[in-house]
């Protein structure tokens, strides 16, 4: 009853205040204060949602937020849908538009929204759809309100709550308002709220959170993802439901064994004679890694990945035996097959959620909830830890997940429960790539010789895929990856890929025109010709965030250099080499027997979060690599 | 009902007879299982093995005429990135009250396992129907099975109630097609006209033949008083009537390959399409749907979402008079009348030459698509007694209308005529001009409409060439860094450019731009002037610092002298080209450059002085660099003169900019003095 009362006193509320001179401030952009103009394109002047969960499966979310756009860019920070399917309905939707003045001048009701299927990109097809209004602002700066009420069961899924959703955006105000059962156990964690003017305010089963003044936060190169730096609230309830399936869980634990149980279980059955295959297929082989290997190359080589996004909450992977038959599935199907494959030959692996990304992403070790993750992989238990494979790629080694899902904390779900374990990280040293180039420079300036690239770890993961190319993709990723040098020509590719110690070997036989430019009787030439490393970050004048460097690395170059004939070498640099707490940097050359050159180069960058004040003294660091990595010789022709 | 095309059946005859293999459905060969690569192009990570269709028209009893489209495909699948042909879409179109139906699908996955053939079956449950659209829906079917080497099979039937909805044949596609057939049967009632598109001779032939309809009609009579029995009776008949086949069977189609500078690659893909022309029943007019541009013309001019739409007046008159009555010029009000319906409407990024809404909800929202704001500018401008019309346009997206066809348009612009002179509008961008019309609508010949539907081609290809000039003061310090000031002049569409890719950037982001732009390069004190202007160039100034930008060896200089102007990477990196090179508009960039020679230097050597001419008036370029009084001058300019260059000059246009590369690299060199 008391609930009851409750959402209706909340939507009272809000109908009220909208008929007052209050609201309506927040619908004029005449007056904005000046702080929140500060680097911002839009002003979120409230934004607020208003969770009320009156039963395990039953919750409405009441969401309501006014945004002023101040230009184009703006634009981005306007959602104007919201999602639906089965369990998931839209009791009632709005839009409406205000000008500068705070009048009225667009109004959208339900009726007027377009009613479409969600799929998103790559994905073939989904039971999500969505209802949308695309709105044109004919003027700036605008304000936006946007009104919405969902019903949904499916109370796993919480809202969480970001108090600044994007880039160069300040908000006002901004609400979190959630009301339960007496007897629900909800937890919830908060998260960078230091130095922001939140508060919280606890009843009797009813708990909000207020905001007030955040302010924009700029876009800047190399800043540690947005999502891990401003404030926001997680919340789950212990007592839970997703399409019908009941659950209870209020640690990691307890929700990965409840995977395991309810959503997991009877997913690996296979027929006899896809036991009896796979059983074959490992006959003789004692080694449960070698045997797990030899399953992944099968299921990499018999199935392929699609995207089809079905089944309980998004959450649950189509049945082993149905992959087994279309030789196709998502990430969860295929991970699923595998690891029922697995089970039939005696190899124990664990089904795991990932939040993957090339941008690290960890699951919150604190805080479980299933709304965190976006893919499935395995782990397969070992002496030394577990080895991960992501089964929705066809060629990826064994034991090598790339930089997709690699150093974050994952959730693997055991017979005995979930544990939040960290992926293999591949860091620094590990991500090599070491470059051996001969080559002759002649009288005109041209150069020919051989170039072999080697890669490991991260590297190998961003070359080993060349393997795949026909020879004009290749002519034209190699006459990228070498944009500079003009004329460019190709010939006798080649490709090495060792699998099982993960390394990707290239040659390549290289020739080009006028790669010395000839000035008089001198010629200039560069003379790191094949791994030149130019980036340097950008500059701000006055840094904001932090920045991170997410994976390191370390490149090392060897060239042989045979000059031309009747030319002297009249000057070249001198050796340098420096280091500092981002890495290190070196460079020689030498001039060996036969008027000829050896350069070598070694650039040794570390992974690390560092704070704003050293980001001047990084991009000096990227400042003196771009100059020696430019560095020139210049030789006399005498004769 | 009988059929009679001999024509046909001699073809495929003959064409088994070649290639001794089996297009019948389901009869897949071991060979062609085996095959690893594609014979032709072992590059190919798929090909089409065959594929046909037939497009009939046929007399369905209470449905009357119906296109029935038959489907049927054969695709071997090469290689793991070919695994995209393991899943095929098929689009229905539900747009008004009926809607097509797809029937009778069958698919299959082949694969050979030890020597045998598996056959895997397309399940249900492997059928996905999604609503896309209002008007369209699809079906997506996933093939079981799929891996390298294997090769899917499918058939389908499509029924639809509108029979001029064809679907065009892609002969071409991005991996070859071994053999492919379509024939199309029309009734003589139907008049259809082929539209043929790409560089490939298709081979189109046409015969006839001959069929029949057994209807029954069921009359009621009476039932007018309560004493007058309704009486229903029956009447057959049998009516004859001539089919027109038409049918194309070609072999060994190469792939098509995806190219810079090119404006829409579908313009050169080999297709075929039909597009009904009239229909013509027994004892009735003709009504005509589309023959020549000035029938397909006036249809549109008919179709009220465009005629009646452009006779509207009332909803701005007010608004109007008071503008118009500022001048009597002629010239004057075209330009008030264009800056206030720029100024007034937002282009809400929709296309078509119909409106939506219509003209008077889009002047009240102050929105609309491209023919509301179009269609009431040149309303706009007539009310104001200016000879205006509007102009039919195909956007660089659409591809170019090659033949007279009403879907060959999706946009429409303002053409207004002042004395002599044709100047064409488009008041959907806030940064075009009289005669700079927004990039996407710069595509090869609009259609001029007159009142009735009367027709005139416009060409719609900037001729004036864009300029670009830039004034650049550089020093050199000691430490090999270089410091000066960037004063840059753009016009027309380089100005365009400008204006609308830095629209409402702060300063800020304009400055973020250019540093990313140039590596390195650090900028100040910079300044936009007629940003929002367009009637003026756009000018850009700056100054600017950056570290490393000469070289310092032993007791020499080495200088770049067009420092990070320098052209570094050739467009065009491909062996040979197939496709023209679409530059949109002619354009100039000149570069007069001038060094300080630093204290104690003197010049040693300086690149020679260079031009280039490209044949036929195409482009040139011209390097010179001389001194004069402590000053290293350079004076650099590179011109396109043409929008659109023949793939012929490829090769030259290469070349071109491989010599660009070369000289611009080139070194000054300063000695001690």
């Amino acid at each position: 009853m008391r609930l009851k009362n409750l959402l209706g006193f909340i939507c009272l509320f809000v109908s009220l205040s909208a008929s007052y001179s209050q609201e309506s401030i927040e619908l004029q952009s005449v007056l904005l204060q000046n702080e929140s103009l500060k680097n911002a394109d839009a002003v979120v002047r409230y934004d607020s949602i208003s969770v009320n969960m009156s039963s395990f499966d039953e919750m409405k979310i009441y969401k309501e937020y006014t945004i002023t756009v101040l230009n184009k860019a703006g634009n981005s920070h306007i959602d104007t849908y919201e999602y639906y399917n089965e369990g998931r309905r839209i009791n009632s939707l709005e839009i409406s538009i205000y000008n500068q003045l705070g009048q009225e001048i667009k109004k959208y009701k339900k009726r007027d929204f377009i009613d479409k299927s969600a799929v998103p990109n790559g994905t073939l097809y989904s039971d999500h759809r969505m209802l949308y209004v695309d709105y044109t602002p004919t003027t700036y700066p605008y304000t936006l309100k946007f009104v919405s009420e969902i019903e949904t069961s499916n109370t796993a899924y919480i809202p969480s709550w970001y108090f600044i959703s994007g880039y160069n955006l300040s908000v006002e105000k901004s609400v979190y308002h959630i009301a339960y059962q007496k007897d629900t156990e909800l937890r919830f964690k908060e998260d960078n709220f230091d130095g922001y003017d939140i508060k919280k305010i606890s009843d009797d089963n009813i708990i909000t959170y207020k905001a007030n003044s955040l302010p924009a936060i700029e876009r800047e190169e190399l800043a540690p993802s947005l999502l891990n730096r401003i404030p926001k609230i997680q919340v789950a309830s212990n007592h839970f439901s997703v399409n019908g399936i009941e659950g209870n869980a209020s640690n990691w634990n307890e929700l990965g064994q409840w995977m395991y149980d309810k959503i997991l279980a009877d997913r690996t059955n296979l027929s006899g004679a896809s036991v009896q295959n796979v059983k074959q297929l490992v006959a003789g082989i004692e080694d449960p890694l070698i045997k797990a290997q030899k399953v992944y190359e099968y299921v990499q080589e018999q199935t392929r990945y699609i995207s089809v996004q079905v089944g309980i909450g998004g959450i649950q992977p189509i049945a082993a035996e149905e992959v087994d038959m279309v030789k196709y599935g998502d990430c969860k199907g295929l991970s699923n097959y595998t690891k029922a494959l697995l089970e039939k030959v005696g190899v124990e692996a664990y089904y795991t959620h990932v939040e993957a990304g090339s941008n690290l992403v960890d699951f919150d070790k604190e805080f479980a909830s299933l709304a965190q993750g976006n893919h499935a992989i395995l782990a397969i238990p070992s002496d030394n830890g577990y080895l991960w494979i992501d089964c929705t790629s066809r060629i990826h080694p064994f034991n090598f997940v790339g930089d997709f899902t690699d150093n974050r904390n994952v959730l693997i779900m055991k017979p005995e429960g979930g544990e939040i374990v960290k992926t293999v990280s591949y860091l620094n040293e590990h991500n090599s790539k070491e470059t051996i180039g001969a080559f002759e420079l002649m009288g005109d300036g041209g150069i020919k010789g051989q170039v072999e690239i080697v890669s490991k770890g991260i590297v190998y993961d961003n070359h080993f895929i060349l393997e795949g190319n026909n020879h004009e993709d290749l002519l034209n990723y190699y006459k990228e990856y070498w944009g500079y040098i003009n004329n460019l020509n190709l010939e006798n590719i080649s490709f090495e890929n060792d699998k099982d110690n993960v390394v990707f070997t290239e040659k390549v036989d290289v020739s080009a025109k006028k790669y010395g430019s000839i000035s008089g009787s001198r010629m200039i030439f560069n003379l790191n010709s094949f791994d030149r490393n130019m980036y340097i970050p950008s500059r701000y004048r006055d840094r904001k965030s932090p920045f991170e460097i997410e994976r390191g690395f370390q490149h090392s170059d060897t060239y042989k250099i045979k000059i031309p004939e009747g030319y002297q070498i009249e000057a070249m640099p001198s050796n340098e080499s420096f280091e500092n707490e981002f890495g290190s940097y070196s460079f020689e050359l030498e001039k060996t027997e036969d008027n000829n050159l050896l350069y070598k180069k070694k650039f040794f960058l570390k992974n690390g979060i560092y704070p704003k004040e050293k980001y001047n003294q990084y991009r000096d660091f990227r400042k003196n690599i771009s100059k020696l990595e430019n560095a020139k010789i210049v030789l006399i022709n005498n004769s | 009902m009988t059929k009679t095309y001999y024509l046909l059946l001699l073809l495929l005859l003959t064409l088994n007879g070649i290639f001794a293999q089996d297009y019948e459905f389901g009869k897949i060969s071991e060979e062609e299982l085996a095959l690893k690569n594609h014979k032709l192009d072992s590059s190919a990570v798929a090909s089409v093995l065959y594929e046909k269709q037939n497009s009939t028209i046929e007399y369905k009893d209470g449905l009357g005429f119906v296109l029935v489209t038959y489907i049927q495909k054969r695709v071997k699948i090469f290689d793991e990135k070919g695994f995209g042909y393991g899943v095929a879409k098929v689009y229905l179109y539900t747009g008004g009250t009926d809607e097509e139906n797809l029937s009778s699908l069958r698919g299959y996955t082949y694969n050979l396992e030890d020597g045998k053939i598996k056959e895997s079956k397309l399940s249900r449950d492997a059928i996905f129907k999604n609503d896309e659209s209002r008007y369209w829906k699809s079906q997506t079917f996933t093939f079981p099975d799929i891996k390298e080497g294997s090769i899917i099979e499918y058939k389908y039937t499509i029924t639809s109630p509108y029979v001029s909805n064809i679907q065009t044949v892609n002969i071409q596609k991005e991996v070859p097609v071994d053999f492919i057939e379509a024939t199309y049967e029309f009734p003589e009632y139907y008049y259809f006209k082929p539209v043929v598109k790409g560089y490939l001779d298709i081979g189109l032939k046409t015969s006839s033949g001959s069929e029949s309809v057994n209807y029954m009609n069921k009359q009621r009579s009476g039932g007018t008083s309560a004493y007058d029995q309704v009486r229903t009776s029956y009447q057959s008949g049998k009516i004859d009537y001539l089919v027109n086949i038409s049918s194309i069977s070609l072999t060994d189609i190469p792939s098509m390959k995806d190219e810079p500078f090119v404006n829409n690659i579908d313009n050169y893909r080999a297709s075929l399409d039909y597009e009904l022309s009239y229909i013509k029943y027994p004892n009735s007019s003709i009504e005509s749907y589309s023959t020549t541009w000035e029938d397909v013309t006036k249809k549109i001019y008919e179709d009220p979402d465009f005629g009646t739409e452009l006779k509207k007046t009332g909803y701005f008159e007010d608004e109007i008079d008071q503008l118009i009555n500022q001048t009597s010029n002629v010239k004057d009000k075209m330009a008030l009348v264009f800056e206030f319906v720029k100024n007034k409407m937002s282009w809400n990024g929709v296309y078509g030459y119909t409106c939506n809404d219509g003209v008077r909800n889009a002047y009240k929202d102050n929105t609309g698509n491209v023919a509301e704001i179009n269609l009431m500018f040149t309303a706009m401008l007539q009310y104001s007694g200016i000879e205006a019309y509007p102009v039919l346009v195909s956007t660089r997206s659409n591809g170019i209308p090659l033949f007279p066809t009403r879907e060959g348009f999706n946009y429409v612009i303002t053409a207004a005529v002042v004395g002599e002179d044709v100047i064409l509008l488009d008041a959907t961008s806030k940064y075009s001009k009289p005669n700079l019309l927004p990039t996407r609508a710069l595509n090869w010949n609009g259609r001029l409409i007159k009142k009735g539907g009367e027709s005139l081609k416009v060409d719609l290809a900037p001729h004036t060439i864009s300029n670009e000039m830039v004034f650049m003061n550089v020093e050199l310090n000691d430490d090999g860094s270089v410091k000066g000031k960037v004063r840059g002049q753009y016009l027309d569409y380089n100005a365009y450019n400008y204006r609308v890719k830095n629209d409402q950037k702060s300063k800020d982001d304009l400055i973020k731009s250019i540093e990313d732009r140039y590596l390195g390069v650090e900028i100040d004190e910079y300044e936009v002037k007629n940003q929002y202007d367009v009637n003026k160039p756009l000018i850009e100034q700056y100054s600017f610092y950056k570290e490393n930008a000469y070289d310092q060896i032993a007791d020499k200089i080495y200088v770049s002298p067009l420092f990070f102007f320098t052209q570094l990477e050739n467009p065009f990196k491909l062996e040979k080209r197939e496709f023209p090179i679409d530059f949109s508009y002619p354009h100039k960039e000149k570069y007069a450059i001038n060094i300080a020679i630093p204290e104690g230097y003197k010049v040693e050597s300086l690149p020679e002085s260079t031009k280039l001419v490209l044949p036929d008036g195409i482009g040139s370029f011209s390097y010179m660099a001389g001194t004069s009084t402590g000053n290293l001058q350079l004076s650099v300019e590179l011109e396109i003169s043409s929008a659109i260059v023949p793939s012929l000059y490829y090769d030259s246009i290469k070349q071109y900019f491989s010599k660009i590369i070369e000289k611009e690299s080139e070194k000054v060199v300063l000695s001690q003095s």
